[in-house]
């Protein structure tokens, strides 16, 4: 992509902001996420757990959607599967969040459909770098 | 929103949000203990609550947190998965753990390593299959317990807001209840405009009629039948929208009284929490249960409350149960039941502790109460068994001989019997049926306002909460005496000690009449007769904290604001008597006394005629360290100005006074040569331009409303001026 044609998708960018929705039975950890990827200009959209994603997802397009592993109802990997079911959504891209030494068979996250990882403790580089990795153009996820 | 306002909200969220979880947790582990339903579900949601702090706590880099919540994991994990079976040790530390996350998550000091190796010793515990000891088993027909896993709970779609911010809310809705007041006393006035209309308009008709015709006349007669007929309609609409904003009003009232409502469920782990360690400390087998805690109260009559309440439970496992062998012994369960009910009634909510436990031994309290010299032996004996209970409640009595770690430390009933009446509230105690002791504490449903009887002593009003009125009666002046040099009401109940209201606060003893209007006051367990000019009605007052240098006052609750936007103090009746006792007399400080400027500090006249104003305002600008010097209108103030003009460093005056106004006044200071840049602040109790500009039109230096109540303004504006 030009130069000319970055600045022009960057433009664009700014007036269509992407929606990030965030799943996690936290407060805390929703707001963080938040405070660390607000600069980027995205919008939110939260859920305190996967039956109320999913209830969220009758009507919402979220552009990405970020999800912890463990939580109450319905885990992040049954999120993932039964949100690759609905058609509209089984492209979007769906990162999960996953504690520290928690086991994870990756074969059958990926199976599940997830798009990429995210370890706790949350690092902020490396959240904002995946999440530009899937929603900004190419060539400019440092930007 | 900077990084930093960012981080500090998170931090403040994860505080809350930990703080939460750790008593839902606690509250948890001590149903699981008692009995193994919903076991896994229990376990699965414990666990899952410590994995989340961990994560969050590691994504916050805190460490400590994260590493004793890590600690809590790995026992969880092993419960959850059978490697581990849960005995009393494993439950204290885990709650020893809960509670030292809650510490660190305070931000409180204290050291994690005993509780974090007791951990690592717990989760190295093998499974035994030999049953634990401690384990109390489920009585078979006894009511679910009042507190456990909420599975099936609704996802809830809900927001979170700061406290500060709703009593902000419930503050402006209160001014809006204000003036759905003064719409009302509008549409009185208008009423009394068309009353007076529609007179002089028959008048001139008749006289119309009666032939005394002038020219012109009837053109006034037209136009006076025009005037009533618009007051009419104007009074009518009035009506509708007082109306209107009546039910608007209620409704929003409703809605933020709703809002700030919080139910007793979220105070009931930490009951349970301190039953199960006085349990423990007291060597009893005791079980908590609850009834009707689902019901919503306002949040900080709530936290206002939670004290006496841990005072009461903590009491009713040290005092009221018995330990096991007796209990076997009287036919008992081995398990104490300590209980506590919440239900609404009366347009109050009731909170019940109970047990089922020996119930008051009254010969022990009438015993006590001679050992402690309280009474005579022949006294004791006659007191009913009311009165006997009532001993309960006075400050240091306690019949347990031995002074325990937990509840007998001579801090006593009395400290909860106070509390509730802080709260203007209601305590009783009573033998629960089927043996063991009941007590019900009956509160107002918010704090937010207080129904007072509004009483009249010389030029002054104030208001009594009526929690305090035990009832009203006609006091002959025949009947009132002096017993050991203190004046006493002899009531056809006995002798009782008799406080006129105006002395009190310091007015003049006016030539008594034969018969005047007398308050019957109850104020810890003693009661209290206070005579008074005019019981003048009975009202719902909104409340609120006084001003700085008064908030200290222990015989003021508070300041009131009536319907009409007048000011009146709210009397404090225990600490109206106290500061009483102290004294000799009882005396409410007048703090408008004048303070002579010796020492040449800067004196600020004030101007102003009603008494109220003027005691807040002297107290207010006394505070600030200032000498006052009072007058009761304009012409008072002039006069005092002219008679000493180097005097005063600046002059606080009300703008509505008789005899000469403020805006007056001003203009007579700016007239005078000496005076001409005297700083002058006007008051004014409603936000009116048209006053605000003729203030300004005649020089005043500031211009202030009394209803903003920020008198940290007038304080800022006077030492600026002067």
């Amino acid at each position: 992509m030009s130069a000319g044609n970055r600045a022009i998708m960057n433009a664009l960018m700014s007036i269509s902001p992407k929606t990030v929705l965030i799943v996690e039975d936290m407060f805390t950890m929703r707001i963080f996420i938040k405070a660390l990827l607000r600069p980027k200009g995205f919008n939110f959209l939260e859920a305190e757990d996967g039956l109320l994603a999913l209830k969220l997802l009758q009507t919402a397009r979220p552009d990405l959607i970020l999800s912890d592993l463990e939580m109450p109802h319905l885990n992040g990997l049954e999120l993932c599967k039964r949100v690759r079911a609905i058609p509209h959504l089984s492209k979007v891209p769906f990162l999960l969040l996953t504690g520290r030494g928690r086991n994870m068979d990756r074969g059958e996250a990926e199976a599940a459909g997830i798009s990429d990882f995210l370890s706790k403790p949350i690092n902020a580089e490396e959240l904002e770098a995946t999440v530009a990795k899937f929603l900004l153009p190419a060539g400019d996820a440092k930007g | 929103m900077s990084e930093e306002d960012a981080l500090a909200e998170v931090r403040k969220a994860f505080r809350q949000e930990v703080g939460e979880y750790l008593d839902e947790m606690s509250a948890q582990l001590i149903s699981l203990e008692s009995g193994p339903m919903n076991e896994t579900d229990l376990l699965g949601n414990i666990f899952r609550r410590a994995h989340s702090i961990k994560g969050a706590a590691s994504s916050l880099g805190m460490r400590e947190v994260e590493r004793l919540a890590h600690g809590v994991e790995d026992v969880l994990d092993g419960l959850r998965a059978g490697k581990l079976k849960l005995n009393p040790q494993m439950t204290d530390s885990l709650l020893a753990s809960f509670e030292a996350l809650g510490r660190l998550n305070r931000g409180e000091p204290g050291q994690t390593a005993s509780v974090e190796q007791a951990l690592r010793g717990a989760a190295t515990v093998e499974v035994t299959d030999a049953p634990s000891e401690d384990a109390v088993p489920r009585p078979a027909a006894m009511p679910s317990p009042g507190f456990g896993v909420e599975a099936e709970r609704p996802p809830a779609e809900g927001l979170r807001i700061d406290a500060v911010r709703l009593d902000e809310l419930l503050s402006e809705t209160a001014e809006m209840v204000l003036l759905r007041a003064r719409t009302r006393a509008r549409h009185a006035e208008a009423r009394a405009l068309l009353e007076l209309a529609e007179k002089q308009s028959a008048w001139l008709r008749q006289r119309h009629r009666q032939g005394a015709v002038e020219r012109g006349v009837d053109e006034h007669v037209g136009a006076a039948r025009k005037l009533a007929q618009g007051l009419q309609a104007l009074t009518r609409k009035l009506h509708a929208d007082a109306f209107a904003l009546d039910l608007a009003a209620e409704a929003l009232g409703q809605t933020m009284r709703e809002l700030r409502t919080v139910p007793v469920s979220s105070v009931v782990p930490l009951l349970a929490r301190a039953v199960r360690e006085a349990g423990r400390r007291c060597g009893k087998s005791v079980q908590l249960w609850t009834e009707g805690e689902s019901l919503k109260v306002d949040k900080q009559l709530l936290d206002a409350v939670l004290d006496p309440l841990l005072h009461l439970v903590r009491n009713a496992v040290d005092h009221g149960l018995e330990l096991a062998p007796e209990r076997v012994a009287a036919g008992k369960s081995k398990v104490g039941q300590v209980s506590l009910q919440v239900f609404h009634g009366g347009g109050r909510v009731h909170l019940v502790v109970g047990d089922d436990g020996q119930g008051i031994n009254l010969a022990a309290v009438r015993a006590t109460a001679v050992q402690q010299g309280l009474l005579s032996q022949a006294d004791a004996s006659g007191l009913s068994d009311g009165e006997a209970q009532a001993l309960l409640f006075r400050p240091g009595f306690t019949t347990r001989a031995a002074v325990t770690e937990l509840s007998g430390r001579g801090v006593g009933l009395d400290v909860v019997a106070s509390a509730v009446k802080r709260l203007h509230g209601e305590l009783e105690v009573s033998a629960a049926p089927g043996g063991g002791t009941r007590f019900e504490l009956s509160l107002p449903l918010t704090l937010a306002t207080v129904r007072v009887l509004l009483v009249r002593a010389g030029r002054h009003l104030v208001a009594l909460p009526t929690s305090t009125v035990e009832r009203l009666l006609r006091v002959d002046t025949a009947d009132l005496g002096e017993l050991q040099g203190k004046r006493v009401y002899k009531a056809p109940w006995g002798s009782t000690p008799c406080v006129a209201l105006g002395e009190l606060l310091g007015e003049r003893p006016t030539p008594e009449a034969t018969r005047v209007p007398g308050v019957v006051l109850e104020v810890e367990g003693g009661r209290w007769v206070v005579t008074v000019d005019e019981v003048v009605a009975e009202e719902e007052l909104v409340v609120r904290k006084l001003p700085a240098p008064l908030d200290g006052n222990e015989s003021l609750s508070g300041a009131g604001v009536r319907g009409d936007g007048s000011v009146v103090l709210l009397l404090e009746p225990s600490g109206l008597l106290q500061a009483g006792r102290r004294a000799g007399t009882p005396s409410l400080a007048p703090p408008g006394k004048i303070t002579l400027s010796e020492t040449g500090e800067s004196v600020v006249l004030v101007a102003d005629d009603s008494i109220t104003s003027r005691m807040l305002q002297s107290a207010v600008i006394e505070g600030g360290g200032f000498g006052v010097v009072l007058a009761e209108d304009g012409r008072d103030a002039l006069d005092k100005l002219l008679a000493e003009p180097g005097r005063f460093c600046a002059l606080v005056s009300d703008v509505e006074m008789p005899r000469m106004t403020g805006v007056e006044l001003c203009r007579a200071v700016r007239a005078h040569p000496q005076l001409v840049n005297l700083p002058v602040i006007l008051l004014t109790s409603l936000q009116n331009p048209e006053h605000r500009q003729a203030g300004i039109d005649v020089g005043a230096s500031a211009y202030l409303t009394k209803q903003s109540y920020d008198h940290h303004v007038l304080l800022d504006i006077l030492r600026k001026l002067s």
